[in-house]
């Protein structure tokens, strides 16, 4: 065998074990020859509510809508069954169990009809664990740690009413309109709403000297979007239907998935240190569209 | 690309993942190697695989095992969650078939790149005729980083498609195209990279003359010559 040819060969094998010890990549498969094979992980037929406790495989879910996965050491995924107005947690292990984590009875009364359209969990934050985005009652729940009870209030929004209203006002006070996804950013301590219905993206984070939760637009002009092009930030209209956070040494970018106008944006968050935004106020300097 | 509805980050390729709430494969990519500039931020296109969610919803992936999962239902059936992994080839080379990808693993910011390299195309040894500071780069194994469509200014590396079929820089000054890249590779620092291969290399000179400067407008891109190049664009066949 040809020198080459032998490296190559140990290349491959080492490619390979290090797909299989670091967890490996979705998105370069197809780069290194690999093949991306789907199974049924839970569900799988009609809507229901069953198989707490049991295999995922058994169990029914109801309109499963957006995940998220948390605790590195032990994945969990986390889904709003939105039809069961729960949310459930799936092991990631090789014979997944599913559970319900936040049950109906944790909310109050008066959210009976929500919707939760996303359930992110969150790190280093002090009230809550989850925040959930509610399209139908237009709120952003957020959920206290399990240690607290679990218990759920408001972070941002009208319980029942949706609309616009303005911005600067309290988050109790301020309107969102379908909000369908929500996560939050602990290095900055800023809240992000997919505030689909008002074609918004807001932010929520701490203001004053009373540290009350207070709401301003960081993208969006509350019309719908007509093309993807690159805008500055004030004049970008878009249709958020999701919401990601990227970041590297230098440089953090909240990422929007623009329904309306099928691209994904870019918000250009300000370059931050190693350890803290350089500009508290969070403000995003640029928006760029990829379609 | 679809109607985006959910997002998530593949942390292992640097690249963020993306559900379409009407695409018959349920999820694209846009890779974010470059975080400095999201313009170096190129779709690619879906995972692979056909997934079974006819209408996502949500996705969300582990990047402890590279699992990606996809929520969704069919209006009353397949209210489900699906999983989604990697298989990597596990037998010997095989460079026939590396070094002519499928046309579906291309991403979508090459096509209108792939077809300059058809002319003119050389051999390495005839690439000798080329300025001879990149004869020498083409006859040594290369490693090229896989993300599409970037420049290092000042640096040796470009970038090429997910299929390896791709734009290869050796230096700053040149652009080159190929299809020499035999086998990828992802590294233990999670930059996905890819080794080519010196032996089939087919390169070709897309714009400069291995020389820093000014001159050229109008006129053959070969025989231009730029300075410092950084950052590359493709727009309906254009390469900016």
């Amino acid at each position: 065998m040809a020198p080459v040819t032998q490296l190559l060969v140990v290349l491959l094998t080492v490619a390979h074990l290090l797909y299989l010890v670091a967890g490996g990549s979705i998105a370069s498969c197809a780069a290194q020859n690999g093949t991306v094979a789907w199974s049924l992980f839970a569900g799988g037929g009609p809507p229901g509510y069953t198989g707490d406790g049991g295999s995922a495989a058994s169990s029914s879910l109801s309109f499963p809508r957006k995940m998220s996965v948390a605790n590195v050491s032990d994945p969990v995924l986390y889904v709003s069954d939105s039809g069961n107005r729960v949310v459930r947690a799936l092991s990631t292990s090789s014979s997944p169990t599913i559970e319900t984590v936040l049950p109906g009875g944790a909310w109050p009364f008066a959210a009976l009809n929500r919707l939760l359209a996303s359930a992110q969990v969150v790190e280093d934050n002090r009230r809550f664990w989850m925040v959930l985005a509610d399209a139908q009652l237009h709120v952003v729940w957020g959920v206290a740690p399990p240690a607290g009870g679990l218990q759920v209030t408001v972070v941002a929004g009208m319980l029942g009413v949706g609309g616009f209203n303005g911005d600067g006002l309290n988050a109790s006070a301020c309107q969102l309109y379908q909000p369908v996804d929500a996560i939050y950013l602990a290095s900055a301590a800023i809240y992000y709403i997919a505030d689909l219905g008002n074609f918004r993206v807001r932010a929520v984070r701490t203001q004053g000297a009373s540290q009350t939760l207070g709401v301003a637009t960081v993208a969006g002009t509350g019309a719908p979007p007509v093309d993807c092009a690159n805008v500055d930030v004030f004049s970008a209209r878009v249709a958020p239907a999701a919401l990601l956070h990227v970041s590297d040494a230098m440089r953090s970018w909240l990422v929007i998935a623009d329904q309306g106008a099928a691209c994904i944006r870019a918000l250009d968050l300000p370059v931050r240190t190693r350890s803290s935004f350089a500009s508290p106020a969070g403000v995003p300097t640029r928006l760029c569209g990829l379609a | 690309m679809g109607a985006p509805i959910a997002l998530a980050y593949d942390a292992n390729a640097s690249a963020i993942l993306v559900a379409t709430i009407d695409a018959p494969f349920a999820v694209a990519v846009t890779l974010a190697s470059d975080m400095a500039s999201f313009m170096a931020w190129s779709l690619s296109l879906e995972v692979g695989g056909v997934s079974p969610v006819c209408r996502p919803t949500g996705i969300a992936f582990n990047n402890a095992s590279g699992t990606l999962y996809a929520s969704g239902a069919c209006g009353v059936a397949n209210h489900a969650i699906y999983s989604a992994s990697c298989t990597l080839p596990t037998s010997g080379l095989d460079p026939a078939s590396t070094q002519t990808p499928s046309p579906t693993a291309m991403p979508t910011s090459t096509p209108s790149v792939a077809p300059a390299a058809a002319s003119p195309s050389t051999t390495p040894s005839q690439s000798a005729s080329s300025p001879s500071s990149l004869a020498g780069a083409v006859q040594s194994e290369q490693l090229c980083y896989r993300t599409l469509l970037h420049v290092r200014s000042g640096g040796q590396y470009c970038l090429f498609g997910a299929d390896c079929r791709c734009i290869q820089c050796h230096t700053a000054l040149s652009l080159h195209f190929g299809s020499a890249c035999i086998m990828p590779l992802l590294p233990p620092a999670g930059l996905p990279i890819a080794l080519c291969s010196p032996s089939n290399a087919t390169t070709t000179i897309v714009a400069g003359i291995g020389l820093a400067g000014m001159s050229g407008d109008g006129g053959l891109a070969s025989a231009a010559a730029l300075a410092s190049p950084s950052g590359l664009l493709t727009d309906r066949g254009a390469l900016w």
